[in-house]
């Protein structure tokens, strides 16, 4: 311990991550302590050896009955540790421990009003009046998925949440929290709606090129004026908001996804609203086998379609001369990015899970970005 | 921990106040050992008032058990203690080791 302890000092001071120094002292207590626990049992089972010898000399029956398999490990645990009877090192383990553990006993914070009770419990936390901050080093990976099965899980998941915090503690509301924090944490939330505004968005492209019916009044100039304007600084917003991390996957996601983002506002009204399961899913850790999952994207596939015979129809009826060319022209663009958009999930059903660097990999198409701005767990 | 020990009539009681660990499982080895030197091979260690026990606790006890059947006789437990218990059980030390509920119940029925 004292020889840990006099390393850790020295890496201190010249200056070595805290979160490592930390890890490697308490990595040495605990093969200290397994150390001593094993010696304890390995006595004990002497002992036991010699108790059996005795009976079988006296009373001519004996069996060895011998020390649980995972005895070692149980009893090598921090709070059974032999270890803890020295105070002093039980108060070296206590400093350097990141745990406040008495902090949140008292108030007991814990929402279990959804499954992402992560962020109910940040939200509540921060009506309390504590703080966040950002810390700059890992503390922990997280399994991200590899397939996308488990990646619609997971999305379904985080969104039916978010939607049940929203309906049950709609932040709007919450005593305590910051009109900044009650925005931010609304924005959050409100960001699944956009899974209805998608739908008109496919559909008013197809309505014009196959009927001729335009979803603004005019393409005009006073049109123009107001769009161009909101996009230009929307795509500015994402490249400030973004730090040099591309944001195109989370775009591609945020509207390619509506068909979940839609199905947890409907799921999780039903649960809120009417004491409906929700159909909860934990998300899986491995891979899912199975070839391509076509069916899990049906709705996306059909819209596509749908898209692409809106496409040759908008272009035959150009030059039947049934519609004017600066509508088609903007109607066939606002297609083709569509497309492009969906064309991400054609990339994730033919992915084929991670392969480490320098055997041929792919880029992970599953990425951590999209409308939910949640990129903290894989649970 | 403290310990303290009382011979009557068929068997001596060992009692420990506070929790049998790595400090106080050698106190516990001396105990057991004078009473058994003394000539009371029958012990009941009394843990109604030990409230945690470790590795070092639990082996001395198996050598308190292994001392006083080498003097002819046994080593009960009682009043034993939620901690201690699952200790016992986790480790297999529940078919060694049998609880009784009280030191009197221990040599009750011989």
């Amino acid at each position: 311990m004292e020889a840990a302890t006099n390393s850790a000092q020295q890496e201190l001071e010249s200056g070595a991550s805290l979160s490592e120094i930390t890890y490697r002292v308490r990595r040495k207590v605990d093969d200290a302590v397994r150390t001593l626990v094993a010696a304890d049992f390995s006595a004990l089972q002497a002992d036991l050896e010699e108790i059996a010898a005795m009976e079988l000399a006296h009373v001519g029956e004996s069996g060895v009955t011998t020390v649980a398999g995972d005895a070692v490990d149980r009893m090598s645990d921090r709070e059974w540790s032999p270890l803890g009877a020295l105070e002093s090192v039980h108060a070296v383990l206590e400093a350097i421990s990141v745990e406040r553990t008495g902090e949140a006993q008292p108030i007991m914070p814990l929402a279990t009003i959804s499954v992402t009770e992560d962020m109910a419990t940040a939200m509540r936390l921060h009506a309390l009046g504590w703080k966040s901050v950002y810390h700059h080093e890992i503390l922990a990976n997280g399994l991200a998925p590899e397939d996308l099965k488990t990646m619609l899980t997971q999305r379904l998941r985080w969104a039916q949440g978010t939607m049940q915090v929203l309906l049950r503690e709609n932040p709007l509301v919450q005593r305590g929290l910051s009109w900044g924090q009650r925005l931010m944490y609304f924005s959050t939330m409100w960001s699944y709606l956009s899974g209805f505004a998608a739908v008109v968005y496919f559909a008013a492209p197809i309505i014009y090129l196959t009927l001729g019916i335009l979803p603004v009044s005019s393409l005009s100039f006073e049109f123009f004026v107001r769009f161009i304007p909101f996009m230009v600084v929307n795509q500015l917003l994402f490249l400030v908001a973004g730090h040099g991390i591309p944001t195109w996957r989370g775009q591609q996601y945020s509207l390619a996804l509506f068909p979940t983002w839609i199905k947890s506002c409907t799921t999780a009204a039903r649960n809120v609203w009417f004491g409906r399961p929700l159909g909860f899913a934990v998300t899986p850790k491995a891979r899912q086998d199975g070839g391509p999952g076509w069916s899990l994207i049906r709705p996306q596939i059909i819209v596509a379609v749908l898209l692409a015979v809106a496409l040759v129809a908008g272009i035959t009826r150009l030059l039947v001369g049934l519609s004017e060319p600066l509508g088609t022209l903007v109607n066939t663009a606002w297609v083709a990015f569509d497309l492009v958009v969906l064309s991400v999930l054609v990339k994730a059903v033919l992915y084929k899970g991670f392969v480490p660097e320098g055997s041929g990999a792919g880029e992970n198409p599953v990425g951590p970005e999209g409308p939910e701005e949640r990129n903290a767990d894989a649970v | 921990m403290q310990f303290s020990y009382e011979v009557k009539d068929s068997y001596a009681e060992v009692k420990g106040v506070g929790r049998l660990n790595m400090v106080a499982a050698p106190k516990l080895r001396e105990v057991v050992a004078e009473v058994v030197a003394s000539g009371s091979s029958r012990v009941v260690v009394n843990l109604a008032e030990t409230d945690f026990m470790d590795s070092s606790g639990l082996g001395a006890l198996i050598g308190c058990l292994k001392a006083a059947r080498q003097a002819g006789g046994d080593l009960r437990i009682s009043g034993v203690q939620p901690q201690v218990k699952m200790v016992l059980e986790l480790t297999n030390m529940d078919r060694v080791l049998t609880a009784y509920p009280s030191a009197e119940a221990a040599f009750g029925n011989d």
